[in-house]
């Protein structure tokens, strides 16, 4: 009988590896024995500028998580997405920008109105939350991103930013979003339409940069060892790799076979 | 009071449901009690989607009334929001009614309306992706870098290789697009897919851990 169930052995040894390095680069950061420097993601940087263009413009900000939701296995963009919505709008409430949120699946909304709620709070104006600007368009894909669309038009949005899970919708709304001159900052992980943020978008967080975005923005240091584990995680990777093909080379399979390749 | 519900709690049940889920994927067989009885859990998520559902039904109308009573900007597309919510209700309903059904797809009206009027707006809808396409694309292949320039070749010999008459001009394109596909762009995406993966463990970790509570709202 085996221990861990058949299929997942690979699975499970890379998961360990990858979660003792991650925890221990956290802990370490944690003890304040190192604390690594993290590069400049532009895009998060590039937040500051697009609320102080709303601002300057007395126009909104779109906010968009894309077509995430809470049970499917895309979650982890949307809470990415989510994290960054409360800096933003913490920014937006402290220079007096008005943001509207647009939640896809109706299980964010709750999420969404804390999130939002707290960084108004944070930002010592609890008076001027505005749950309207939480505006639920339905929760199907292409009427859910012509509503966006046709706010964005309709309020001539000064700065547009779409950070989660995305799909057909997501140089719709980047495109959309360029002709009314907003800037636009977009992220997502799914690296099908990573091509579309990058040509549409003023700045886009390219994959695990929208995971790192949390940490990134938090200045935790706790936050920023895990993004440093992280890299260790990828040198392991990048190990395997050369291994594998040095041992594919040779024409030994062992390596390929434990991962069923 | 309040940070413990708001904070401490939500934190406790994300731990206690990730760690179980690590624990029944790896280490419970399937068709298993333990098994089933960790499935469950999934059971819980589908209950409070179903009630988000109403949750948003909700949200979506009161917004739409108060800016109908308001008069707000565009109000009349209010009514007509809140008038298709209604009319899509009642036939939903009707179909229930009058067929003895659960579901609402049952409904002949029902599904007349979503099979030959909704899914030809949508269509129409995603058909305009292709302009989008197109004046995307414009721009990105404007020769105004390197990286442009490069992606303007790469893009005309993808073209040429996929589209017939490249192979009529010259039969080496179409071995020219497969190398480029299977060798840099494979290349490419792999590395991307790689960093996603670990960045989402990275994520997940982060989360069940407690470390990272920003989804949570800033800390008050």
């Amino acid at each position: 009988m085996n221990f861990i169930n058949e299929g997942l052995v690979a699975s499970f040894v890379l998961l360990i590896i990858v979660l003792v390095e991650i925890l221990v680069a956290l802990f370490t950061t944690r003890a304040g024995k190192y604390l690594p420097k993290i590069r400049r993601i532009a895009g998060l940087e590039a937040l500051e500028e697009a609320v102080g263009r709303a601002t300057e413009l007395g126009r909104p900000i779109c906010y968009t998580t894309g077509l995430g939701g809470i049970r499917d296995q895309y979650y982890y963009q949307t809470v990415a997405g989510l994290s960054i919505l409360g800096y933003t709008t913490e920014m937006a409430a402290k220079y007096g920008a008005k943001i509207l949120y647009f939640p896809y699946d109706p299980t964010i909304i709750p999420m969404a109105h804390e999130v939002m709620e707290q960084g108004y709070i944070r930002a010592g104006k609890p008076e001027a939350f505005n749950p309207d600007n939480i505006q639920y368009l339905g929760g199907d894909q292409f009427p859910w991103a012509f509503g966006v669309l046709g706010t964005m038009y309709r309020e001539q949005s000064a700065a547009n930013i779409h950070m989660g899970p995305f799909w057909a919708e997501s140089l719709i709304l980047a495109e959309a979003g360029f002709y009314t001159g907003a800037i636009q900052v977009a992220g997502t992980a799914n690296y099908h339409q990573i091509q579309f943020f990058v040509v549409a978008s003023d700045y886009a967080l390219i994959g695990e940069e929208l995971m790192a975005a949390g940490a990134y923005l938090s200045k935790d240091p706790t936050q920023i060892g895990s993004l440093w584990g992280a890299d260790f995680s990828k040198l392991t990777a990048m190990l395997l790799v050369v291994i594998g093909v040095i041992l594919t080379a040779a024409g030994v399979t062992a390596l390929n076979e434990f991962f069923a390749l | 009071m309040s940070l413990v519900i708001k904070r401490y709690i939500p934190l406790a049940i994300t731990f206690i449901m990730g760690f179980t889920m690590v624990i029944a994927t790896y280490f419970l067989a399937p068709d298993t009690p333990a098994r089933e009885a960790s499935t469950l859990l999934t059971a819980t998520v589908d209950i409070l989607v179903v009630t988000a559902g109403v949750l948003g039904l909700v949200a979506l109308l009161r917004h739409h009334s108060v800016n109908i009573s308001r008069r707000g900007r565009y109000w009349q597309y209010s009514i007509i929001t809140i008038a298709g919510v209604v009319f899509y209700l009642i036939i939903g309903f009707y179909g229930v009614a009058t067929h003895e059904r659960y579901y609402m797809y049952a409904s002949e009206l029902f599904s007349w309306f979503y099979s030959d009027v909704y899914v030809h707006m949508d269509a129409t809808i995603f058909s305009m992706l292709a302009f989008f396409i197109a004046s995307a694309a414009y721009r990105a292949f404007r020769l105004r870098s390197v990286e442009a320039s490069v992606l303007l070749i790469v893009g005309a010999l993808m073209l040429l290789g996929r589209a017939p008459i490249g192979a009529v001009i010259w039969e080496g394109f179409p071995t020219i697009a497969q190398w480029l596909l299977d060798v840099p762009n494979a290349a490419g995406n792999r590395a991307i897919t790689i960093g996603i993966a670990v960045g989402a463990i990275s994520l997940a970790i982060r989360q069940l851990l407690g470390v990272e509570r920003g989804y949570l709202g800033p800390e008050r």
